[in-house]
């Protein structure tokens, strides 16, 4: 008897148990959009989260409400290294995506697989003004000549500084495309004037950040002009912007004005908390952030372009971020949907709605007159410089991305020579280690893939 | 003496609660930065702030947390279920039943235990493929429907069993299934339930095999989840994710909690040479 009414006490709890989920899951539910009958599902995959997520979701509903023919399914997909992988594995079966976001540096790796169909199709078809897309963003995603996948969250690395401190030490701020030298002179001071209780400059252990010295350099990564011109088969980690900003960083870090939080998103998130908790005067990192850094900060951010050598012009530096692509897979109505739902969201009234949510830069040029971006401008003029700082790229072949495959192993391999010169290592020895070793690696995927004997 | 004695035992239990702190030590820390609002925490503010539950609403309404809760909680189940039923068949046969060829067999079955199931994946995924498996919760129950490592478990528990039993049995005239429902299930109870609870937890904590799998939220289990909750590029909002992962760890105690004098029992029982 007993044992009988301890397994009801079970029981009971466990239906309990499943109600709350339940109920808990239907009010989550009654939020996200839903497949519905008369209408072609059309499944899109992306890796947004936070608010940038529940904006996109806004976005998919006001989509979904602004005609009766297709309804766009959301699907989160994790972080982006795992989502290219996804999509690549899929092709073909039911559980594929028709349109999807994947990240700057699987460009060349996807148009290599096949399995996508051109967004410059339907640019063709519908006669679309791709003029009024930024064409800094634009460039990234093409190749010779073809619009490959259409930029959506994109973001420009710039220089954050925490101006109230400048202004609490009587610091000149950096310029506005400040050079290696003004951000030389901005840590020393800070440094200097707080008695070494503010750290003067940080730039993260990142390969992204390595790619935009040598671009702001105007200097090639890989041969074949950055992959535009033709296959890479070889790449240039010791030219002289990338020999120059090393040492920089070398040579402040020993001064003991620059500091180094490692590399990972551990690095990110240390370097975010100094900077918020006023220990940490400067870094460079993704205009994304400007969010985190803007909400609950009692101090003023100041916001420059990402820095440039001495005695050159800067040449401009590559977005980040990833774009949407069509899968080949789905019939043509299915892709035409798709389609129509990437137009959607490049619409000036929706890329204004993306940049103020969440920090990305609004791609579409009449974006910047409507009500809802004029407000963020007003109210933090200096979300202004990332976008600015894009508009004053004039496109060229070593500032819009590097159209190679195997990027993700091409940062690993920087990112261990950033490592090995922070700690001290000669510059040029390290970097021409990662040279070899990514040399040899582009050349065995070349033979691999049958692009070179 | 008495004094010696109580000296001794403040030294012992200062040392176990230290290790104690040392080891729950992460486990605090997560639980209170999921009081926290994300600005303190990105700050490095840990003490001082305001606490509060709102970041479990905000994973409640903002993230899949609880569908998540509900998936991982039918395909444990699920393989619980079917771990127990089928390994407890496969040992019993490996026991009462005498066929040719049975300890070669056996021992075949014990080798595929030096496979690593990541070694696995790729045939396992293919062929998940090209039966259109994908996204869905079959694919993440059928690999696992048997283990080695339970039949091997429950075999040794078997064959415990004093042959008497088997003996008396036939001359009563069970049958079988009679024999193997009546008298060794109950018996090895202790072993099916260590079995069980290992299988749930394994279940729970699986981590690649979904990833590959599932992609949408409707299939997707609790360690997946959470990774998911983790973003890209923009800021992480750690005070939900903390939440959200005591929210996930909340089951995984309770069953350790349950089944935690089985444990005890049941991993000593194998070690029993018969």
């Amino acid at each position: 008897m007993k044992r009988i009414r301890k397994l009801w006490g079970w029981l009971a709890l466990l239906v309990v148990g499943v109600t709350l989920i339940g109920t808990g899951w239907a009010t989550h539910q009654a939020a996200v959009a839903r497949a519905v009958p008369h209408r072609t599902k059309i499944l899109f995959w992306h890796e947004m989260t936070g608010p940038a997520q529940q904006e996109l979701l806004r976005l998919v509903q006001g989509f979904n409400r602004s005609q009766t023919t297709y309804q766009v399914v959301p699907e989160f997909e994790g972080n982006y290294n795992e989502a290219v992988q996804k999509v690549i594995d899929t092709h073909g079966t039911t559980a594929s995506p028709a349109v999807f976001q994947s990240m700057d540096i699987s460009t060349s790796q996807l148009a290599h697989t096949g399995n996508i169909t051109p967004v410059q199709k339907y640019i063709d078809e519908d006669h679309y003004d791709l003029k009024q897309i930024a064409p800094g963003a634009r460039a990234f995603y093409a190749n010779r000549g073809v619009q490959l996948s259409m930029p959506f969250n994109t973001s420009q690395p710039v220089l954050y500084y925490n101006a109230t401190l400048l202004k609490k030490y009587h610091i000149t701020p950096p310029p506005v495309a400040p050079t290696y030298q003004d951000i030389t002179r901005v840590a020393t001071q800070l440094t200097d004037r707080s008695h070494h209780k503010v750290q003067g400059m940080t730039v993260e252990i990142y390969g992204w950040l390595f790619e935009q010295f040598l671009a702001n350099s105007g200097e090639e990564l890989a041969n074949q002009h950055d992959g535009h011109t033709g296959t890479p088969t070889e790449v240039n980690f010791t030219s002289p912007g990338a020999l120059t900003a090393m040492h920089w960083i070398q040579t402040n870090l020993q001064r003991g004005i620059f500091v180094n939080y490692g590399a990972g998103a551990n690095a990110q998130s240390n370097e975010t908390a100094s900077f918020l908790s006023g220990r940490l005067g400067m870094f460079l990192q993704s205009s994304a952030l400007i969010g985190q850094l803007t909400t609950g900060n009692p101090d003023r951010l100041g916001i420059s372009d990402y820095p440039h050598p001495v005695g050159k012009r800067a040449n401009g530096v590559a977005i980040g971020g990833a774009s949407l692509w069509l899968s080949n897979d789905k019939s043509a109505h299915v892709q035409r949907g798709a389609w129509d739902f990437i137009k959607y969201l490049m619409t000036a009234k929706s890329q204004a709605a993306w940049q103020v949510a969440t920090g990305y830069l609004a791609l579409n040029q009449r974006s910047a007159q409507t009500p809802a971006l004029r407000a963020l401008f007003r109210k933090l003029p200096a979300t202004r410089v990332p976008g600015n700082q894009l508009r004053a790229t004039a496109p060229n072949q070593t500032n819009s991305g590097i159209f190679l495959q195997g990027l993700i192993q091409e940062r690993n391999l920087t990112q261990t020579a950033m490592e090995q010169i922070y700690q001290g290592a000669d510059p040029r020895r390290a970097l021409s280690t990662a040279q070899r070793a990514m040399t040899s690696y582009v050349q065995n995927n070349n033979r691999a893939n049958g692009y070179q004997k | 003496m008495m004094q010696i004695n109580n000296r001794h035992l403040i030294w012992r239990y200062l040392g176990l609660g230290l290790l104690a702190l040392l080891i729950l030590g992460p486990f605090i820390l997560g639980v209170w930065t999921s009081l926290l609002p994300t600005a303190e925490i990105a700050k490095g503010a840990l003490i001082g702030g305001p606490v509060s539950l709102a970041n479990y609403g905000a994973a409640v309404h903002q993230t899949a947390i609880l569908r998540y809760l509900l998936n991982s909680l039918v395909i444990a189940t699920l393989t619980t279920i079917a771990q127990v039923l089928l390994c407890s068949l496969g040992a019993y046969a490996f026991v009462f039943l005498t066929f040719k060829g049975r300890e070669a067999l056996f021992y075949v079955i014990l080798a595929t235990m030096m496979l690593p199931f990541e070694a696995e994946v790729i045939p396992n995924f293919a062929t998940a493929r090209q039966f259109n498996l994908l996204n869905h919760y079959a694919i993440l129950v059928l690999p696992f429907l048997t283990s080695a490592f339970g039949i091997f478990m429950l075999r040794q528990a078997f064959r415990q069993i004093p042959g008497e039993l088997k003996e008396a049995a036939d001359i009563e005239g069970l049958n079988p299934w009679q024999f193997y429902w009546h008298v060794v299930l109950p018996y090895a109870r202790i072993s099916l339930v260590t079995l069980a609870a290992y299988s749930f937890l394994g279940s729970w904590n699986q981590y690649l095999w979904p990833m590959l799998t599932t992609f949408s939220d409707r299939f997707r289990p609790v360690q997946d989840g959470l990774r998911q909750l983790q973003s890209q590029e923009t800021f992480n909002n750690w005070g939900m994710i903390q939440a959200s992962a005591v929210i996930v760890v909340l089951p995984t105690l309770i069953v350790l909690f349950v089944g935690q004098h089985f444990f005890k029992t049941g991993l000593n029982q194998g070690a029993t040479k018969s």
